[in-house]
């Protein structure tokens, strides 16, 4: 077991700083448990506002929970700090949402997806450019010489989100966190970044936590899923099983929106 | 063995095409902000003065070189002890004790120059710093840092800096540069606080959060560079108030006594009384702290129009194209 | 007489380097209370389409060629005031980002019944009353919500106010560009339903412009599919998405992920090429580089429209040669 999440609540409230007084607040996450075999890739579907973009920060420790444990490798994620959190870090990574936003424009290709190398203090530069060269290949930028020097601005949706993925894989993590890595993308280009997950699931035997609202592409990655709705998780089970025999109605509810060629 | 050796020639030579790329996108980056900028007629007027005044200070240095009586602070004319108007021997005439205005105004503008790009620098990074560290930082390190920005703030400064020199006497040109400073980078940390809470929402900086960065390097090699752009803005706003701020100083005579400024000039002419005999003594310093200012002033406007893309008239329907 | 002829419509925008054709030589057909998907990548040129039948094209964007017959009289000969009551009034439109479509600062009942005010200046009070008690009947939001302000709305409600709004002068054309993207899957199912229903109720036509196949297979009778500024395929849906004929519509349906794991269509799949080639308006089929298919002429003459029914046609050479 890779990660294991056991009730771990979450509410955002404002805090004022000296004066007034902290309002009722919103729980965002709502006393979520699950976990995540090595090697699996686990979906959490969900609507906009269920919390699964929260939970999938919480694991990364980006924001702190309430109450719960989220452990992670073993490890308790909350009390990770200094070096052990550091350490968390190269192996748990993130693919996120937005591509467009996920780069820093000042940074080149090269040295987004090697920043993690230098900020961990791995190998020297030449060893580096040829972990960012391998890395920009395996994702699909080839030739990685003509990706390597140009700017976010000058690539298009899927290769940014391309590059993101070579990012968050030159650590060689053993967790990844895909947030909707493809809602922003067109639909042909969203399936073959789902085709560049799969494969890198296959080769580097990688979990997976896939956070998406999309039931369908939950369908084509994930081998097990759980659906969240208002901050609590109301179905879990293998892929095929919980969309084919869904037993909450919500997990209906949102099966039945899904666009069906139906014709009527 | 040959085989690494290859693949480390490989990836030295695209390691070189990485720097020149850079290079060329930055200065194709740097020629497109530029063409913008001199579109904006408001910014061509500002930039041709300010050559003009830069030159002006750069000549200051010649006058004494030609004849000692031309020393702005010392040089005294020897036939003429009283305040004469413009001449072959005096361009823009004499004050009362003979010194040769034009020299003074030459030097006027270097110490302008001196004065305002210091003062506008200083307040600047001092702005940016508190600015990020507020931004970036908690809650408390925010309200603290932002507390303090709005004391100074309110603090009405000439009126402080005024005691503080009757307090200790006459203050040296560098300490009114660095007290300006210490007066006007609130401004620029509040501009850049608000900055820095935006990009600090944006997902780059949870990327590089969960790279494992340190709070220094996401400051640093993050938000720095998304922030710089903004804080050189605002420093062609800050020199203007910085020369505003010393020559009212000067004028009202707590200007160091050693320097010749504008305010300085302006202030002897007062003082002498020549304030409506000597319209050629009053002008020139007067006239030249307005355009310097303004001059700043239309600089930052233009520099504004090609950072942001909304203030942009004709460009708009190239955006919409692409 | 169909409700809307577009005739061979090319489209450019002016750029610093010249013009760029956005749109090239579209011509269709909508009839009267008929839905007309438009379905395509983005930057294929159908967002252009849209805003140029509300002659709504940026400052920069210009018709290079065409006609667009709305009720048989020349939309693009209109001057821009003529253009202005024949917008909201017979043509209206449902905005990309509905969300930022309403003014914040003022309460939605307001917002719309402005609208009705502008177009029909003739109208007494309790005529706009009563409309606005009808449209919002018709989206379904409580009247006791008519003047709430848009931030007390949820993301759903705000976009049915949104086509409330744009069907405040009854018009006899929508346009609505994507307008779902934004919302949620549940979200998103009502409001197709509710622009089905509406459909019915009021018997407008439409034109649906998304990038989602499954959005606008359910909402539509007719699609027409883009790549490039160019119709490659247009028929029935039926015809479309369960016979498609042109390899790039093959590779789009074949790269939609749906529920049941795969999608269901009558012809061989190729294997998907979404790294499309740049030059499509060199004369030669631009989608020839991607293509499976494509043979030695498809790289040296320009590709031509082939009929496979009287309704169904693709821009193929290769296309239905086998029946």
């Amino acid at each position: 077991m890779i990660l294991e999440i056991k009730n771990v609540v979450k509410q955002y409230r404002s805090k004022p700083f000296l004066f007034g007084k902290p309002d009722a607040g919103v729980t965002a996450v709502d006393g979520v448990s699950f976990s995540i075999e090595k090697g699996e890739v686990f979906g959490l579907v969900g609507g906009s506002g269920s919390g699964k973009t929260t939970l999938g920060r919480l694991t990364l420790k980006l924001e702190d929970f309430d109450t719960g444990e989220i452990r992670f490798d073993g490890m308790s994620v909350r009390d990770l700090k200094g070096p052990a959190l550091k350490a968390f870090r190269r192996k748990i990574q993130l693919i996120p949402q937005d591509p467009y936003q996920s780069l820093n424009p000042y940074f080149s290709v090269y040295d987004s997806i090697a920043e993690p190398l230098v900020i961990h203090g791995i190998g020297n530069d030449e060893a580096r450019g040829d972990l960012v060269k391998q890395a920009l290949e395996m994702s699909g930028l080839a030739p990685a010489a003509s990706y390597s020097s140009r700017y976010p601005h000058q690539l298009s949706g899927g290769q940014r989100q391309r590059a993101a993925i070579a990012r968050a894989m030159i650590l060689d993590p053993e967790f990844v966190i895909a947030d909707e890595p493809t809602s922003m993308l067109d639909a042909s280009i969203s399936f073959s970044i789902f085709k560049l997950l799969s494969k890198i699931k296959r080769e580097k035997n990688v979990a997976f936590l896939f956070i998406t609202h999309d039931l369908a592409a939950a369908r084509f990655f994930c081998d097990r899923i759980a659906v969240i709705h208002k901050g609590r998780i109301v179905e879990t089970g293998p892929t095929k099983d919980v969309i084919e025999n869904p037993k909450d109605d919500y997990t209906k509810t949102l099966i039945n929106a899904q666009p069906r060629f139906s014709y009527t | 063995m040959t085989i690494t050796s290859n693949r480390h020639a490989a990836y030295s030579m695209e390691n070189v095409i990485d720097k020149k790329t850079r290079r060329s996108y930055k200065r194709q980056r740097f020629s497109a902000g530029w063409s913008l900028f001199y579109k904006n007629m408001v910014g061509k007027i500002g930039l041709y003065l300010l050559i003009l005044f830069g030159a002006m200070a750069l000549a200051s240095y010649i006058p004494p070189l030609v004849d000692p009586m031309y020393h702005p602070m010392t040089g005294v004319d020897p036939l003429i002890s009283y305040a004469s108007p413009p001449s072959w021997r005096h361009w823009l005439g004499t004050d009362n004790i003979g010194r040769d205005i034009f020299s003074q105004l030459l030097t006027g503008a270097r110490v302008a120059f001196l004065v305002g790009v210091s003062a506008a620098f200083i307040s600047i990074v001092l702005g940016t710093l508190i600015g990020m560290i507020a931004g970036y930082g908690g809650r408390i390190a925010d309200s603290l840092l932002m507390r303090f920005a709005d004391m100074i703030m309110v603090m009405p400064s000439l009126l402080v800096i005024l005691l503080l020199s009757v307090l200790f006497g006459q203050l040296s040109i560098w300490i009114i540069v660095i007290l300006i400073a210490l007066f006007r980078w609130p401004a620029v940390a509040r501009v850049i606080r608000s900055q820095t809470l935006t990009l600090k929402k944006r997902p780059f900086v949870d990327m590089a959060r969960v790279a494992g960065a340190s709070h220094i390097r996401i400051i640093f090699r993050h938000i720095l560079p998304n922030v710089l752009p903004m804080a050189l803005l605002y420093m062609t706003f800050r020199v203007t108030s910085a020369i505003i701020v010393e020559a009212a100083l000067a004028f009202l005579g707590f200007g160091d006594p050693n320097t010749v400024s504008w305010g300085m000039m302006l202030q002897w002419v007062w003082k002498t009384g020549h304030m409506f005999q000597a319209p050629y003594w009053l002008l020139p310093p007067g006239i030249c702290i307005s355009l310097i200012t303004l001059s700043f002033y239309m600089m930052g406007r233009a520099m504004e129009e090609v950072l942001d893309p909304r203030l942009r008239k004709i460009q708009k329907a190239d955006y919409a194209a692409s | 007489m169909p409700l809307l002829d577009v005739d061979n419509l090319t489209i450019a925008y002016h750029t610093r380097s010249g013009p760029v054709t956005a749109v090239e030589n579209v011509s269709f057909r909508l009839e009267r209370g008929k839905f007309l998907g438009i379905v395509g990548e983005s930057g294929c040129g159908k967002t252009t389409i849209g805003m140029s039948l509300l002659g709504l094209l940026p400052e920069n964007g210009f018709v290079r060629e065409g006609r667009i017959l709305f009720e048989g009289s020349d939309l693009l000969a209109l001057s821009q005031k003529e253009l202005q009551a024949f917008r909201w009034k017979k043509i209206s439109m449902i905005f990309q980002a509905a969300m930022n479509a309403l003014n914040p600062v003022h309460r939605v009942g307001d917002q719309i019944i402005e609208a009705i005010r502008i177009h029909n200046p003739e109208f007494s009070e309790e005529r706009i009353q009563k409309e606005i008690k009808e449209l919002y009947d018709l989206v379904d939001i409580p009247e006791q919500r008519i003047f709430d302000y848009p931030h007390q709305y949820s993301g759903g409600m705000k976009q049915r106010a949104v086509i409330a709004m744009a069907l405040s002068c009854r018009p006899d054309l929508v346009i609505a560009d994507e307008p779902t993207t934004a919302l949620d899957v549940i979200v998103q199912d009502q409001i197709i339903r509710k622009i089905k229903d509406i459909q019915r109720q009021r018997g407008i036509a439409g034109i649906f412009i998304s990038h989602d196949i499954g959005v606008v297979a359910e909402a539509c009778q007719d699609i027409m599919v883009m790549y490039r500024g160019k119709i490659v395929e247009q028929g029935k849906r039926e015809e479309v998405f369960v016979a498609p004929v042109h390899p790039y519509t093959i590779a789009l349906l074949s790269s939609h992920l749906t529920i049941d794991g795969v999608f269901d269509f009558h012809a061989d799949k190729p294997e998907v090429a979404c790294d499309f080639s740049p030059d499509f308006f060199a004369g030669v089929c631009g989608y020839a580089e991607s293509c499976s298919r494509a043979e030695a002429q498809c790289f040296t003459a320009p590709p031509k429209w082939r009929e496979i029914t009287p309704t169904h046609k693709a821009l193929c050479r290769l296309c239905g040669q086998n029946d």
